[in-house]
């Protein structure tokens, strides 16, 4: 089943809970026949916390004084990554705060990464063509970057410093991502800071505009929503999964994705009804797994469980823990 | 004997199978035992030799008396396609190669240009190349031309289940070209392998109507089956249709 976005919108804003099994009946009929029973897994790898932007849901803001601010070195990073690989990861997002003056470090963390790791994706600030341009030659196969929020007055309400300041610089850059060659766009927004239905319409638009002119991309969305603090927009998980299983029948293809944000039990539950990669055994403090202590997390993790015990899951539940789905030869 | 002839090869079977969307290793190794398709085919991606348990190309080269055939899904260019080929010589340490090109993730339709081109650089290089393709005979021609051991016309977009589509351009291939013709992607049940093969397909390959299926070793069963029996129909010589009863035939007394 493929729904056209102008039911996509209509579903959306129904209101509706009832036929909610049958979307998550459709969702699964659709993501098995174009992902199998493969499940794609990655993980995060988090190497700087500064930051310049003043978001009120991040741990990493500027106005957090209580944090403990850190970069790692290259030689540092080059650690963690070994202690990944050797677990048996493939591919890794490396992620900074939104400090600028990280990009160098972002770049040689690619090129170190590319010793280890078959796919190397980055979750930055905002970047300009040119930056974005270096990126790609020095072997990054996606970009993540989330609008965060669309709807512009609430947007300048919470993003008052820094780079991520500026809406239309943010908006337009999956453009510049995609302009700048670079083969994967992972999209999305916070869900628990503006109207989950305009926003989940406003994503859906902007991916649509999107994959018309960059039609020979990897697209991919992520659900994060804010669980650890208390938000005007709180979404319950029906919500999330309707908007998940609907994202499902709008765009068939493109990878979906559920972070270890997550409980064990709602991302256990959407395996397959929709979603079709997640982290596993995630750290999100700088230095994480090096197992330095003094680091805070940019947002709590809620499934802690290790890469053996996620892929343990996945088998019992009949789905194949895939860790390799890419080749160097790409980049 | 029929024997599928592909390059200098020859097989008694006309199936061959794909690796992908299986739940788990153990039941696409069993799968690919019951039936011993004549190539197996294994996309370079997957490829995991890092962590030899999880990975299916280690897993299929134990089994004895099967060929694979690497291919370069996950390719969108010519030049990626290129580099996996050898990737694959090396892994496989076999000749034959898939092509597969899709830049676009939504229908998984093959890039006609950068296959062709891709396809001229390797043949040249001694390699059995095998283009999966959309059911397009001038193109088919191009690749014979070209040196290609064989075209996969698609019956229908990858893993969709739609059936033979485009059965009268397989049918224009089918009569026109002298390396075997495969019929690629699409198909969702065994009798419509066995129609490809009675429109004088060479073999059939399948992926996404198995490993799907309920029963994957059951349903690979069901097409070697009905593949066998596509096969042996066309080979018996298939009635012409008509559209009209022989008893209505005009009446041609008046020529004698």
């Amino acid at each position: 089943m493929k729904i056209t976005l102008k039911k996509f919108k209509q579903l959306i804003e129904d209101n509706d809970f009832s036929y909610l099994d049958e979307l998550a009946f459709e969702a699964r009929l659709i993501t098995e026949k174009y992902f199998g029973k493969n499940i794609d897994i990655y993980i995060p790898v988090y190497i700087s916390n500064f930051c310049t932007n003043d978001c009120i849901y991040c741990n990493f803001s500027i106005n957090n004084n209580k944090i403990k601010r850190q970069r790692l070195t290259l030689n540092e990073i080059e650690k963690e990554f070994i202690i990944l690989k050797n677990k048996g990861f493939k591919e890794i997002l490396i992620l900074s705060g939104g400090d600028e003056k990280d990009f160098e470090l972002v770049l040689n963390s690619v090129l170190r990464a590319k010793k280890y790791f078959d796919k190397i994706g980055i979750e930055i600030f905002s970047c300009s063509l040119e930056q974005y341009k270096k990126l790609k030659a020095a072997g990054v196969a996606y970009v993540t970057i989330y609008q965060e929020c669309y709807n512009k007055k609430i947007y300048n309400s919470i993003h008052r410093s820094g780079n991520k300041s500026n809406y239309y610089f943010r908006y337009n850059s999956p453009a510049r991502v995609l302009k700048a060659g670079i083969r994967g766009i992972g999209m999305g927004v916070l869900y628990g800071i503006s109207d989950p239905i305009s926003e989940t319409i406003a994503l859906a638009e902007h991916i649509s505009y999107l994959r018309k002119i960059y039609w020979d991309r990897d697209f991919s969305i992520s659900f994060p929503r804010i669980r650890d603090r208390k938000t005007d927009y709180y979404i319950p998980d029906k919500l999330l999964a309707k908007i998940i299983f609907l994202f499902r029948l709008l765009f068939n293809d493109i990878t979906l994705n559920l972070s270890t944000r997550e409980s064990s039990k709602f991302r256990d539950g959407m395996l397959g009804l929709g979603i079709n990669k997640i982290s596993a055994e995630s750290s999100t403090k700088v230095g994480g797994y090096l197992k330095k202590q003094s680091g805070q997390d940019q947002f709590l993790i809620s499934d802690t469980r290790n890469l053996k015990a996620i892929k343990q899951t996945l088998k019992n539940k009949g789905y194949f823990p895939v860790l390799k789905d890419y080749s160097a030869v790409f980049n | 004997m029929d024997l599928l002839k592909i390059g200098d090869y020859e097989f008694n079977t006309r199936l061959l199978l794909g690796t992908g969307k299986y739940s788990s290793i153990d039941i696409m190794i069993e799968t690919v035992k019951a039936v011993k398709p004549a190539l197996i085919t294994v996309a370079l991606k997957r490829v995991n030799i890092d962590n030899p348990d999880e990975d299916i190309f280690i897993a299929l080269q134990n089994i004895e008396d099967i060929i694979l055939m690497p291919n370069t899904a996950g390719a969108k260019t010519a030049e990626e396609a290129y580099k996996l080929a050898h990737i694959g010589k090396e892994l496989s340490g076999e000749r034959f190669v898939k092509i597969e090109i899709h830049p676009d993730t939504e229908y998984l339709l093959p890039d006609a240009i950068e296959t062709f081109n891709v396809c001229k650089k390797l043949t040249r290089e001694g390699f059995y190349v095998m283009p999966y393709i959309n059911a397009d005979l001038v193109l088919a021609r191009r690749l014979e031309e070209i040196g290609c051991v064989s075209v996969m016309p698609l019956a229908a977009p990858i893993g969709s289940g739609r059936g033979l589509l485009t059965y009268e351009f397989i049918q224009m291939i089918t009569d026109k070209l002298n390396i075997p013709v495969i019929v690629d992607a699409g198909l969702k049940s065994p009798s419509e392998a066995a129609a490809a093969m009675e429109l004088g397909a060479a073999a059939i390959l399948v992926n996404t109507a198995v490993a799907l299926s309920e029963n994957p070793i059951a349903m690979a069963k069901a097409f070697d089956m009905a593949v066998t029996a596509g096969r042996k129909a066309y080979k018996a010589g298939i009635i012409d249709t008509v559209s009209h009863a022989r008893a209505s035939s005009p009446n041609l007394d008046f020529l004698l």
